[in-house]
């Protein structure tokens, strides 16, 4: 999957939350194929940035121009908010990311249950589809994210904090898989993260937020 | 006493029975939810602030010289009240328990003082108990509408009303609206505590909602066993309610409302001893 113009472009992008100004002037574009590193201080702006990308934060002012192949990103959002005493299953989640119109109430759908099963699958996570979402480990639970996001094969993935509360097995273990699902799958890569170390072998390019906006774009 | 046999001899047990068939499954899929997004005070408290849609429904009428259903009263009320509670949320600090708590004290204590100005003080211990055998065909058209309206939402709504209830952002990443599913969920909330009101009552009634669902919780795995085991606990409580209630000719809304907490207290045993529970 190989494009010339970039999968997602943004031009003077400026951000808010309320009346208190988080991002200015943002410009940046990203290609097919890169696995691009977002770092920087606490509350620079970062997940913020990759709320606008993903199309949850409307901007300020400026735009973002979205290649077809961008329009439905996957998306892993920073927290992990998941209620340890939800009474889903690893494959019901997945049931529930599904973009599909099929009627569901709980289980997997016999027309989702390839999708799912194969997706599980890819991210050698076959083992927990049955398991609730409350005995999953931090890392297993970061899998079963990243597997809810590449439900559709998306061919953009954008990661917020993917590292955090993973300990440093877990850690070394998601960079691989996400270098696999990028070898194997040609999946673009935006990762928002303050773990320097974690980027380092991951991201092909890094943007700092720290240093002045224009001059990183 | 009465003997149980006659359960379906007489039109005022049928509809009964009909009205509980009706009701207690629409009450235990919304109770799915109500527990899992921490609603069990705002629908007890739009069930209580019930009695202030009555009232000021009695005062339209003297004022009109209207004869409208009090259900419409409710039904508009408690819309309102869910509508105004989900708004306020977006646009203070306070908690949603504490505007619900305020809400609910304060329409509460308006309907006292309405329903005691008309001088319909002996009205209250209906509203609060209900009275399932006064329900009339009418009142049966009205809950199957209700049901008709609940199953088509949570057949087209499901989803997303569950990953948005799991991780609201995720959602928004998926295209779904948060704050209008959780209007409309309110508002279906608003609607069934309408309806269901002259059944079991302003008390009794956020039983049936939440008591289901939290007893199928403790004795289930996974998002259908919970779907199924509330919704199979909603139709089964009315029927064992009413009977035990004809048999031992006791108040019929007290009784549903016990067969539920044995449910509860059962799956809590069950609870206490399966083995793939997860710790707490």
């Amino acid at each position: 999957m190989t494009t010339v113009s970039p999968l997602l472009e943004t031009r003077s992008l400026t951000l808010r939350y309320g009346t208190r100004e988080v991002l200015d002037g943002f410009s940046c574009a990203i290609h097919c194929g890169e696995r691009l590193g977002i770092s920087g201080p606490n509350g620079c702006g970062k997940t913020t940035l990759l709320k606008a990308l993903v199309g949850i934060h409307r901007p300020a002012s400026g735009g973002i121009h979205r290649h077809h192949l961008a329009r439905k990103p996957g998306y892993v959002s920073q927290h992990a908010p998941v209620d340890r005493n939800f009474p889903l299953t690893t494959s019901e989640f997945l049931a529930i990311n599904c973009q599909s119109r099929i009627p569901w109430i709980g289980g997997i759908p016999r027309k989702l249950r390839h999708g799912i099963c194969g997706k599980l699958d890819c991210l050698g996570i076959s083992h927990l589809a049955n398991r609730p979402l409350g005995t999953l480990s931090g890392g297993e639970l970061q899998r079963v994210r990243i597997a809810a996001a590449l439900l559709d094969d998306p061919a953009l993935l954008l990661l917020d904090e993917p590292s955090s509360h993973l300990d440093p097995a877990a850690t070394v273990s998601l960079k691989e898989l996400l270098l696999h699902l990028h070898h194997e799958h040609s999946l673009t890569l935006v990762i928002v993260s303050h773990d320097e170390p974690f980027l380092d072998g991951l991201a092909t390019r890094r943007i700092s937020l720290a240093e002045p906006l224009l001059a990183a774009a | 006493m009465v003997d149980p046999t006659d359960l379906f001899r007489h039109d005022f047990m049928r509809h009964a029975l009909i009205s509980g068939l009706l009701l207690g499954p629409v009450c235990a899929l919304l109770g799915v939810f109500v527990n899992l997004r921490g609603m069990a005070f705002f629908s007890d408290a739009l069930a209580h602030s019930a009695i202030t849609g009555v009232a000021l429904g009695f005062m339209i009428d003297a004022w009109t010289g209207w004869k409208l259903d009090p259900t419409i009263y409710v039904l508009i009320f408690s819309c309102l009240l869910a509508l105004g509670m989900g708004w306020l949320s977006q646009r203070t600090p306070l908690s949603r328990d504490t505007i619900t708590a305020f809400t609910f004290t304060g329409s509460v204590a308006l309907g006292v003082i309405l329903i005691s100005l008309l001088g319909k003080n002996r009205m209250l211990e209906g509203l609060l108990f209900g009275s399932i055998f006064a329900n009339g065909p009418a009142d049966i058209a009205r809950q199957a509408i209700l049901a008709a309206i609940v199953l088509i939402f949570f057949l087209t709504q499901l989803r997303p009303l569950t990953l948005a209830t799991l991780d609201p952002e995720l959602a928004r990443a998926r295209g779904i609206h948060p704050a209008l599913l959780h209007y409309g969920f309110s508002l279906l909330v608003a609607a069934t505590v309408a309806v269901g009101l002259k059944m079991l009552g302003a008390l009794l009634l956020s039983a049936l909602i939440v008591m289901p669902a939290a007893a199928a919780r403790l004795a289930t795995t996974g998002f259908r066993g919970l779907i199924l085991g509330a919704v199979l606990l909603g139709v089964l409580a009315p029927p064992v309610g009413i009977t035990a209630s004809a048999a031992l000719n006791l108040p019929t809304g007290p009784c549903i409302v016990l067969v539920h907490v044995a449910a509860l207290a059962l799956c809590q045993m069950f609870h206490l001893i399966r083995p793939d529970k997860i710790a707490l």
